[in-house]
C-alpha cells in the first residue's frame, strides 16, 4: 500500500513536472518567435491586431469598473484602519501604493484576462482542432505555432500589462475621490499624487513588469497549449476550456506566489542588487 | 507513375526533361478493419504536369491518405517525397515551405471559420510572401474563368456548399502550384460546372502543375473520362461494383497507359 501511494505521489509529481516543462518550452519557442521578424507575416499581424483589440481595447471600460470597485473595497479598509490604528493617510498612502501596483492591479487584471480572452482563446483553438481547421492551416503551409499562438501570447501578455496599468489607475483614482467624498482622505489630490509618485521605485517596477508579463505569458500559454492538445470531439470543447481556465488561473497564483517569495525574500533584488 | 505501368517516356528510354513531383516508395497506410482507405507496398512516381486519378468509395475517409501526401502524418512504413525530397527527413520550416506549393482542395471542411472568403483565399499567399496585387490579379483570373463575379467578403458559413467548393478549386490553384491535391473536387458542383473544372486542370497542367485528383463520388465519375496519366483504385473489394470487376483493392492500375492504348503522355 505505502509503494502504491508513493508510485501515484511520483506520477502525479512527474505529471506536473511535464506539464511545466511543456508550458514552458512553448514559452520560450514563443519568445524566440516573438523577436524573429519572419514570423510577422500580414496574416500573423492582423491576427495580433484582432486579438489586441477583443482582450485589451474592448476590455477598457471592464477594467475601469473593476479597478473602482476595488477602489472603493480598499478605501473603506483603509478608512477602517485609520480609526481603528488612530494613523494619518501619510502612513496608508505608502501601503496603499504597493498593495495596489505590487500585488492587487496585476491579479486582477490578471483574472479579467483569463476569464474574459483565456477561456475564449481555448475555445477558439480547440474549436479549430476538433473542426479540422488547423490541419488546413498546416495543408497551406502555415505554421500554427505562429500563426495562432504566437500572436495570442504576445497579445495577451501587452494586455494584461496595460490593463494592470489601467485598473492600478482606476483603483488609486476612485479610492481617493471615494476617500474624499466618505472623509476618509482630507488631503488634497495633488498632494495625494505626490505622496504616491514619491513612493514609487524601481522595486515597484520589477514587481509589476514581472507579475503581469510572466504571469501573463503564462497564463496565455496554457490557454493556447489547452485549446491545440485536445483530442475529442466538439463535446470535450467546454471541458477543455473551463480546465484551461483553472489551470491558467493556478499558473497566475503560482507565479505570482514565486515572484513575490523571490523579490520579498530578498533573492533577487538586493543580494544581486 | 507507377512503377508497374512506366510511363512511354520511360519505357522508350527518353530521358524525361520533367522533374519529379510526388513520389511514394513502399508505402503502407492504413490497416483495416480501422482505416478505410488502406495501401500496400505502394509505389508511385508523378512528375510535373501529370494527372492522377485516385478511385476511392464515398464511405472512405480520404482526408488522413492527402494529409499523408502533404508530410502532415507519417504513413504506417515507406516514404512519401515531394520534389525528391522525404517529408520525414525535412525540418519543419521546410515542410513548411514545401506545403506552400502544394493546393489542395479539402474534403470536409477546409476553411478558417472566423475569416472571410477573401481572407481565406489571401491568407496562405500572403502568408508566403506574396504580393496582394499578385494575388488579386490571379483570383480575379480565376474568378472570370469560373464565372462567379468578385470575391466575396462574407465567411464561410454564410455560403452555400456549391460556392464554397469553387472557392476551394481557386484557392488551390493559386500560384500555381507544383501540386494540386483535389480531394472529391466535384461534391455538391453543378453539372455546368464540371467542364470549366476539368479544363482549369488541364490548365494547370500545361503550366507544369501535376494534380492527384482523389475521386470519391458519383459527381467524381467524370474523373474517369479525363485525360489521365495514373489510375489507382482504393476502392474495398466489397465495395466495387459488378461493373468495375477489373477494378482490384489495393492494386494500382492504368487504363490509360499511354503504353496500352498508344497515347502519348
Amino acid at each position: 500500500m505505502p509503494l502504491r501511494s508513493a508510485e501515484f505521489a511520483g506520477r502525479q509529481f512527474l505529471g506536473r513536472c511535464q506539464t511545466v516543462a511543456t508550458v514552458l518550452s512553448v514559452l520560450w519557442a514563443t519568445v524566440t518567435l516573438t523577436f524573429q521578424p519572419s514570423t510577422w507575416t500580414q496574416p500573423t499581424r492582423t491576427v495580433l491586431a484582432r486579438q489586441l483589440l477583443f482582450t485589451a481595447v474592448d476590455a477598457f471600460a471592464l477594467v475601469i469598473r473593476f479597478g473602482a470597485a476595488v477602489g472603493i473595497l480598499m478605501v473603506v479598509q483603509v478608512a477602517l484602519w485609520i480609526d481603528a490604528l488612530g494613523i494619518t493617510i501619510d502612513v496608508m498612502v505608502p501601503i496603499l501604493w504597493r498593495a495596489v501596483v505590487r500585488e492587487i492591479g496585476p491579479f486582477v487584471a490578471c483574472l479579467v484576462v483569463i476569464g474574459r480572452s483565456g477561456v475564449a482563446v481555448s475555445t477558439e483553438l480547440a474549436t479549430m482542432m476538433v473542426s479540422g481547421e488547423v490541419e488546413v492551416l498546416e495543408g497551406q503551409g502555415i505554421d500554427p505555432m505562429t500563426y495562432l499562438v504566437v500572436p495570442r501570447v504576445v497579445s495577451i501578455t501587452v494586455s494584461v500589462f496595460c490593463l494592470a496599468f489601467l485598473m492600478s489607475i482606476s483603483i488609486i483614482v476612485t479610492g481617493y475621490f471615494v476617500g474624499w467624498l466618505m472623509g476618509a482622505i482630507r488631503i488634497p489630490w495633488s498632494m495625494f499624487l505626490d505622496d504616491i509618485l514619491r513612493e514609487f521605485n524601481t522595486i515597484d517596477l520589477l514587481f509589476f513588469g514581472s507579475k503581469t508579463i510572466i504571469a501573463g505569458g503564462f497564463a496565455a500559454t496554457i490557454c493556447c497549449l489547452d485549446g491545440i492538445s485536445i483530442s475529442g470531439t466538439a463535446t470535450d470543447i467546454p471541458r477543455v476550456s473551463g480546465a484551461s481556465t483553472i489551470r491558467a488561473l493556478t499558473a497566475v497564483f503560482a507565479v505570482s506566489a514565486i515572484l513575490s517569495i523571490l523579490i520579498y525574500g530578498r533573492l533577487l533584488v538586493f543580494t544581486i542588487g | 507513375m507507377n512503377d508497374s505501368n512506366k510511363s512511354s517516356n520511360e519505357s522508350s528510354s527518353v530521358p524525361s526533361p520533367r522533374r519529379r513531383v510526388l513520389e511514394w516508395r513502399d508505402l503502407h497506410f492504413g490497416q483495416l478493419p480501422n482505416a478505410s482507405l488502406c495501401l500496400k507496398n505502394s509505389n508511385v512516381q508523378l512528375h510535373s504536369g501529370e494527372l492522377a486519378i485516385i478511385r476511392t468509395n464515398t464511405s472512405q475517409n480520404t482526408r488522413r491518405f492527402a494529409s499523408m501526401l502533404q508530410g502532415l502524418i507519417r504513413p504506417d512504413r515507406g516514404s512519401v517525397l515531394f520534389g525528391g525530397r522525404d517529408w520525414s527527413k525535412q525540418h519543419i520550416r521546410t515542410q513548411l515551405k514545401m506545403r506552400s506549393r502544394i493546393g489542395r482542395v479539402f474534403d470536409g471542411n477546409g476553411w478558417i471559420a472566423n475569416l472571410n472568403i477573401r481572407e481565406n483565399l489571401y491568407l496562405a499567399k500572403q502568408h508566403h510572401g506574396s504580393s496582394v496585387k499578385e494575388i488579386e490579379t490571379q483570383l480575379d483570373f480565376w474568378a472570370e474563368w469560373f464565372q462567379i463575379g468578385t470575391i466575396t467578403r462574407k465567411r464561410p458559413s454564410q455560403i452555400e456548399l456549391s460556392q464554397l467548393q469553387v472557392f476551394q478549386w481557386i484557392r488551390s490553384f493559386l500560384g500555381p502550384p507544383s501540386l494540386v491535391i483535389l480531394e472529391r473536387p466535384m461534391r455538391a458542383i453543378s453539372t455546368i460546372m464540371r467542364e470549366k473544372f476539368v479544363a482549369s486542370i488541364e490548365h494547370l497542367q500545361s503550366l507544369g502543375s501535376t494534380a492527384v485528383w482523389i475521386a470519391g463520388n458519383t459527381f467524381d465519375n467524370i474523373a474517369s473520362n479525363v485525360k489521365h496519366d495514373l489510375y489507382m483504385d482504393l476502392r474495398p473489394r466489397e465495395l466495387v461494383n459488378d461493373d468495375d470487376d477489373d477494378s482490384k483493392t489495393n492494386e494500382t492500375t492504368d487504363p490509360s497507359d499511354p503504353i496500352e492504348n498508344g497515347d502519348p503522355s
